[in-house]
């Protein structure tokens, strides 16, 4: 496995300041942030100049691009963001399903949605990965596996994110067996809560849930029994990218995005040594 | 058990840094550096009286138990320092070095029994443990010293600090090591180690998960054998290291030391 970190928990730093911390923390790669608001790094309007410093720093400080987070799928954002993949040899780009969770006619439509940029990505030669999401139409292991069964591209895979699996009510152990043959990415963080607590907006505009603070999602001080669930991916052989993914830190101080970012390496890199990984 | 890390891993910075990162990096609690010549704005048990309200407050803000204090040198007047020190602050237990060289032979090693013994017999009456590990290239240095010094130290006010790291520098299997010894360890000091030393590696590398010892083995044989006492980070060498650097060190062996204690179910 591959252990990296998506630098859109350096969302409020520029991208060198997230490869430098990343590197610190002693991941193998990163997942570069397309998701605009939260980071300003790889931005899909203007990758072509973005992408020698992406190419760069992945030199500089030793970290492999591991794939590439660009949450809208829309083929007029996708077609760039394929684009650039495939320039700066990024294999995987991670999006979200949308939709609305328990209605059916949202279901098909992301999932016809969701077939037509996977053949895009096909002409790119670049696996196209949605997780499941809380709130979204594919947001639990049932309508994993419809959206699986029925996307048959071999350049659509299933980003697994047991965060929000365990939000569903499930057990993320059993639900990664249950879709591992087509998973081709991980996102990974712990949960304190099934439930997200109460929502309100900080000082700055953003929404805040009381129970996913960035702190919160460190690996390790959840509830998500994570060794568990590295030694299933073990068990699998299975052995792509496994990036740390945490979302709202971007008013952070930086020696808080550190602490965030080495203490989950260092889980990881326990977890994988307790099933004889690593 | 409880995880802390020592202050001396924040050595250029003020003891409120330490506290600070130490805290922010989820530890249970904090082992005081009283080595001036390695973190000078630390502990000096020569002049304690000055900072012992600023770390019970230091304690108390930052939710950080004062699990132990490492005053490493066996000079009896500086030693008496440290018990009073420790028993007005609150501190449980004080670590110590060895002492004498392996160079300096039987005799060496006859030295630091009895400086051992005489201390131990004084932390008794201030109600502190006194702590000692095996060191690399000291009169105390593997397990079989460890084993000599334990059969000849009847204080209950004695125990053993167990290093993992100095241990596998002395061509020794930590794992099976702590199993020999676990009867009288009252704390363990943790780090990795690259290769089989004489030095550690640099401080990033002795991040717990990044050497060569089998760290996931031995919290397990901690957790078998019921062992409910300090687990204190200790790194030498960052005085240079940004602070980030060294938060990323504290982070790293933080989550570490977690997962491990998940894997063997001790949380």
């Amino acid at each position: 496995m591959k252990l990296g970190a998506n630098s859109v928990l350096f969302g409020g730093y520029d991208l060198e300041t997230a490869f430098k911390y990343i590197a610190m923390a002693g991941y193998d790669g990163i997942e570069l942030s397309a998701i605009p608001g939260m980071s300003e790094h790889l931005v899909i309007d203007r990758w072509q100049e973005i992408a020698p410093e992406c190419k760069r720093l992945s030199e500089e400080f030793d970290l492999e691009l591991l794939a590439m987070e660009q949450p809208w799928p829309d083929a007029e954002i996708m077609k760039p963001a394929f684009e650039a993949a495939k320039v700066l040899g990024i294999p995987v780009i991670n999006c979200g399903p949308r939709g609305e969770a328990g209605n059916e006619d949202s279901l098909k439509e992301r999932i016809e949605v969701l077939a037509g940029l996977a053949e895009l990505a096909e002409s790119y030669d670049v696996m196209l990965c949605v997780k499941a999401h809380v709130g979204s139409a594919i947001h639990n292991t049932p309508t994993t596996l419809r959206a699986l069964e029925q996307i048959t591209s071999p350049n659509f895979g299933c980003d697994f994110d047991p965060s929000h699996i365990y939000r569903e009510g499930e057990d993320p152990v059993a639900a990664l067996d249950a879709v591992m043959g087509r998973i081709r990415h991980i996102h990974l963080r712990d949960c304190v809560s099934r439930d997200m607590g109460e929502r309100t907006l900080d000082a700055n505009g953003n929404i805040r849930f009381q129970n996913m603070a960035p702190e919160m999602q460190i690996n390790g001080r959840g509830k998500i029994d994570l060794v568990a669930l590295m030694a299933v991916m073990h068990d699998h052989g299975y052995d792509g990218p496994v990036n740390l993914e945490i979302i709202g830190a971007k008013d952070y101080p930086l020696a808080d995005c550190c602490v965030i970012a080495a203490e989950s390496r260092g889980h990881m890199q326990a977890c994988l040594q307790a099933c004889g990984n690593r | 058990m409880k995880l802390g890390a020592n202050s001396v891993l924040f050595a250029a910075f003020d003891m409120e840094t330490a506290f600070k990162y130490t805290a922010m990096a989820g530890y249970d609690g904090i082992e005081i550096s009283a080595m001036p010549s390695m973190s000078p704005l630390h502990l000096d048990v020569t002049r304690w009286r000055e900072r012992a309200d600023e770390i019970r407050r230091l304690s108390k803000e930052y939710g950080l138990e004062l699990l132990a204090m490492e005053q490493p040198r066996q000079d009896p007047e500086l030693m008496e320092q440290a018990f009073q020190a420790a028993a007005e602050i609150g501190i449980p237990i004080i670590n110590c070095g060895p002492g004498h060289k392996e160079d300096e032979g039987e005799e060496g090693f006859r030295q630091t029994i009895a400086s051992l013994d005489r201390l131990s017999r004084r932390a008794e009456t201030f109600g502190l443990t006194l702590c000692v590990k095996a060191h690399v290239k000291a009169s105390i240095r593997d397990t079989p010293t460890t084993l000599r010094a334990m059969a000849e130290l009847d204080s209950p006010a004695f125990g053993i600090d167990m290093d993992p790291s100095h241990i596998h520098r002395a061509g020794e299997n930590p794992v099976d090591a702590i199993r020999q010894v676990i009867s009288r360890v009252k704390h363990v000091h943790i780090r990795d180690c690259k290769g089989r030393g004489p030095r550690p590696g640099t401080p990033p590398e002795q991040a717990n998960g990044r050497g060569d010892i089998d760290l996931v083995g031995y919290m397990a044989v901690l957790h078998e054998a019921g062992y409910a006492g300090p687990v204190d980070l200790e790194v030498i060498g960052a005085w240079e290291y940004s602070l980030e650097q060294c938060i990323v060190i504290a982070a790293e062996t933080r989550g570490h030391m977690q997962a491990c204690l998940q894997a063997c179910g001790n949380r």
